[in-house]
């Protein structure tokens, strides 16, 4: 390879055929002149402008009807003719600098020489993982294995977004799964019921994760004195949308019931027909009361789900997968209203430390109120939100900005690259060029996992049961 | 094209039948070592590849044809017209023609490339085979020492001069493949591109002769057209003698031209027309071989329009071999590729002083 030329932050390089590059791929233009090195990324390829190309091509053409021949060419140049034809264009963007073994700078204020570099592959796994204590196997990179530490993670807002069928649950999964096994508290808000067989292989075989499943019915069951005024305001308001004149007149009958230890579901909704108001607000509290009875989720509120149960199912590295499954809108908001607030009860009381939470398409069942506060608030007190989503419009401008980590598999369409390019973690060109035309399984890494090198990984295969396929009529 | 003739030295293999060109023989041995040799001379060397760009390529192809006045006019001198009267009964139509081309400048010399082509046209194919290219290192010295007795023999044992030798090998080329061609058919029309006016010292007429007298033994019939000319009659270039809306047709205007050369060294071994192959097309100097006889001549004509496709007067065939044989741009990359990677030679590209001195005005050789 030959560095052509440098414009911007890219550097173009030319490859012959028999070079072997590829979209991705980190290589090292090294200056043994000033014997340090400039890393680059290939983010496009394109053919080589040679001249008189086109002369070539349309005399190749003439000859794929009537006409043929042979060629008697003792030198075999028309071998180096297929070369120049095939010889491509590296567009690459410059990461930084690297000095002596693997010392990474961002510094890119040189150039090296165009004729002494040396161009080689440069094995980025080295970089990424760089020291990490928690190993963490994504996958690999043309054959290598990949590496990811842990601790990029902690303390992060993630996002894993791709088109339908690419391998989002998948690459969700295997975090999960490596995180718990690392023994940290994991929960999934899961939409379709693709997690429920995690602990389980494709053949049946029971595996050593910790998990807990729970839905409507089969676990979750709630009591109104356990889970607290504070949470069930919450439910009320940010899940079923009651007024505020309607909270303060619940708040009064709350606290009047909590003040007799008589706190129960038919119970308030009695007192709520009792009450002295207007007509209008219990109208609204009834109503809202009456979802709440027919939820099925407070059938049985005298041995209900409490913070300790929940703390129990994921604290030393549990898996806990609430089932939202074939459950109404408004059922699912009411579930994860009252999880997050239970999970600030347990987190704010120092119960955990740190408590990682998966979102499957957040927007099915997340107010839009509630995306600053779980990427603010719920942040701080140790709530590390991932969001999983095939729609990626769906998720909020701030978040992209914020994500400190973002795993993309492929897209096709403008409109969803174009949100995409609004990630902080990386140029729009670079993951423009990148996503487009990869195939299933390969995930596009940003952010502080990969010490902000973008990476091109194909993920790792999981012998658990996905139970994320979707169900064809023709199979 | 600097197309000339001159004496072969290699023996021509014997072809029994050919059913399709792919048959024909490859480059002769001796031409391929000569190609060897010169270039082996380069080891070590520094070569200054020539700058490639699509406006300055072509140089090296351009046509040049010997300079003629005749005074008068065509009506003066009562020639008359022949209306070719294109025949369909299909005959098999070969067409050859040869390029060199510069690939770049040696501290001594010159490195060019040389490529032919044979085109066969068939009832319901083409076939065409393409030789080479041969690489030649042809220094500016006019030392011929350090050439071996059968190199300098093929370059006609004269002074060596770099353009005279370039000349001198690609027509050694081509002159070969004519021969193949004649060899090879039958009872067909082998074009050639040029005239068939030989004599001088850089194009001796014993080899058109031999190419000539073979395709007669072949039954068949050798036809050269050339794309331009100096022929003039009344200060009017040939070419230009009709006007756009004439139907095909010919005018024989050997005894104009030849009467305006001395009867030595230069030999008129085809009866000279003027020919316009389809009403669209333009005129062409058609020379055809001058022991056939008028009928001959005016029959080949009419099957050679009535078989092959007249793209503006010009027969496809032909057209083809000239397309295949010329170089592109991509190619000379190729080979100056090639040779840097294989005779281990150090690139030097030297300043262009055109391009110093005159920026945009002189970057082509076409401005004068």
């Amino acid at each position: 390879m030959r560095i052509y030329r440098k414009e911007g932050d890219q550097v173009q390089l030319i490859a012959f055929p028999d070079e072997h590059v590829q979209r991705g791929d980190y290589l090292l233009i090294e200056d043994p002149g000033l014997a340090k090195g400039l890393l680059v990324q290939v983010i496009d390829l394109q053919y080589a402008n040679v001249p008189g190309i086109l002369e070539d091509i349309l005399r190749d053409v003439m000859t794929d009807g009537e006409l043929s021949g042979e060629d008697m060419d003792p030198l075999n140049i028309s071998s180096e003719v297929d070369a120049l034809k095939d010889t491509r264009l590296a567009v690459c963007k410059i990461r930084g600098t690297i000095t002596g073994e693997k010392d990474l700078s961002p510094t890119t204020s040189w150039l090296p020489s165009r004729t002494s570099s040396r161009i080689r592959a440069y094995p980025i796994n080295r970089l990424i993982m760089n020291g990490g204590k928690r190993p963490l196997t994504v996958g690999h990179n043309d054959g290598d294995p990949v590496q990811i530490d842990a601790g990029g993670l902690d303390g992060s807002l993630n996002i894993i977004t791709g088109r339908k069928g690419t391998g989002k649950s998948h690459l969700a999964k295997l975090l999960l799964l490596s995180m718990a096994g690392l023994g940290a508290p994991c929960i999934v808000l899961d939409v379709n019921g693709e997690y429920v067989n995690l602990h389980k292989s494709r053949d049946g075989r029971l595996s050593t994760s910790r998990l807990t499943v729970l839905a409507p019915r089969s676990g979750i069951n709630f009591a109104l004195a356990k889970l607290g005024f504070r949470t069930m305001a919450g439910v009320l308001s940010n899940a079923l949308d009651l007024p505020a004149t309607s909270s303060k007149v619940f708040s009064t009958i709350w606290r009047d019931l909590e003040s007799k230890g008589d706190l129960t579901l038919p119970n308030l909704t009695q007192t709520v027909q009792s009450w002295s108001c207007h007509e209008s607000v219990r109208e609204a509290l009834i109503s809202r009361l009456q979802v709440l009875l027919e939820s099925g989720l407070f059938y049985d509120e005298t041995n209900p789900l409490t913070e300790e149960k929940i703390l129990h199912a994921i604290d030393g590295g549990g898996i806990l997968v609430v089932n939202l499954k074939n459950q109404s809108h408004t059922v699912r908001r009411i579930i994860v209203e009252i999880f997050l607030g239970e999970l600030t009860k347990i987190l704010s009381s120092n119960w955990l430390r740190a408590a990682f939470l998966f979102a499957e398409e957040a927007h099915l069942y997340l107010k839009d109120t509630y995306w600053d506060d779980i990427i603010t608030r719920m942040r701080h007190i140790g709530l590390f939100t991932t969001f999983i989503t095939n729609q990626p419009d769906t998720v909020q401008e701030t978040i992209y900005r914020q994500a400190d980590n973002v795993f993309i598999f492929n897209f096709t369409n403008d409109h969803d690259i174009e949100t995409i390019g609004k990630v902080a973690k990386s140029d729009s060109e670079t993951i423009r060029s990148l996503i487009r035309g990869t195939p299933a399984r390969r995930c596009l890494l940003l952010g502080n996992v990969v010490h902000d090198l973008p990476l091109m990984v194909d993920i790792e295969a999981l012998d658990v049961r996905t139970m994320g396929e979707t169900r064809l009529f023709f199979s | 094209m600097l197309h000339r003739t001159q004496e072969t030295t290699e023996p021509l293999q014997q072809i029994k039948s050919i059913p399709e060109v792919i048959g024909l023989p490859s480059i002769p041995d001796s031409l391929v070592e000569l190609s060897t040799r010169s270039m082996q001379s380069l080891q070590g060397s520094k070569f200054n590849p020539r700058p490639v760009s699509l406006v300055e390529m072509g140089v090296d192809d351009a046509d040049s044809e010997e300079r003629l006045e005749i005074g008068g006019s065509i009506t003066s001198s009562g020639l008359k017209r022949y209306p070719i009267n294109p025949n369909k009964e299909f005959v098999p139509v070969v067409a050859c023609d040869a390029s060199s081309v510069k690939i770049g400048e040696t501290e001594n010399g010159m490195i060019f490339a040389i490529r032919a082509v044979g085109v066969w046209r068939q009832q319901s194919k083409i076939l065409y085979t393409r030789w080479g290219p041969l690489l030649f290192h042809v220094p500016n010295s006019e030392d011929v020492s350090q050439y071996r007795e059968d190199e300098s023999r093929a370059f006609g044992g004269l002074s060596l001069k770099t353009l005279r030798v370039l000349t001198r090998l690609r027509n050694h080329v081509e002159r070969w493949v004519q021969e193949v061609l004649s060899e090879s058919l039958k009872d067909g029309i082998l074009l050639i591109d040029g005239s068939l006016t030989a004599g001088t010292p850089d194009n001796p007429a014993a080899r058109v002769n031999k190419i000539l007298a073979t395709a007669r033994q072949n039954n068949s019939i050798v036809i050269g057209i050339s794309k331009a000319t100096q022929l003039t009659v009344g200060g009017r270039n040939i070419l230009g003698l009709t006007n756009d809306k004439d139907t095909p047709h010919q005018i024989d205007i050997s005894s104009l031209v030849e009467s305006e050369y001395p009867p030595y060294p230069v030999r008129f071994l085809g009866r000279v027309y003027v020919a316009k192959l389809s009403s669209d097309g333009f005129l062409f100097r058609t020379d055809i071989d001058r022991e056939s006889s008028q009928e001959e001549a005016q029959q080949a004509l009419e099957r050679l329009a009535g078989t092959d496709v007249i793209f503006h007067g010009y027969p496809e065939t032909l057209r083809i071999a000239h397309i295949f044989s010329t170089f592109t741009a991509n190619e000379i990359l190729a080979v100056q590729r090639f040779v840097a990677s294989n005779h281990h030679i150090t690139l030097q590209s030297r300043p262009s002083l055109r391009r110093s001195l005159f920026g945009p005005f002189g970057t082509s050789r076409y401005v004068a």
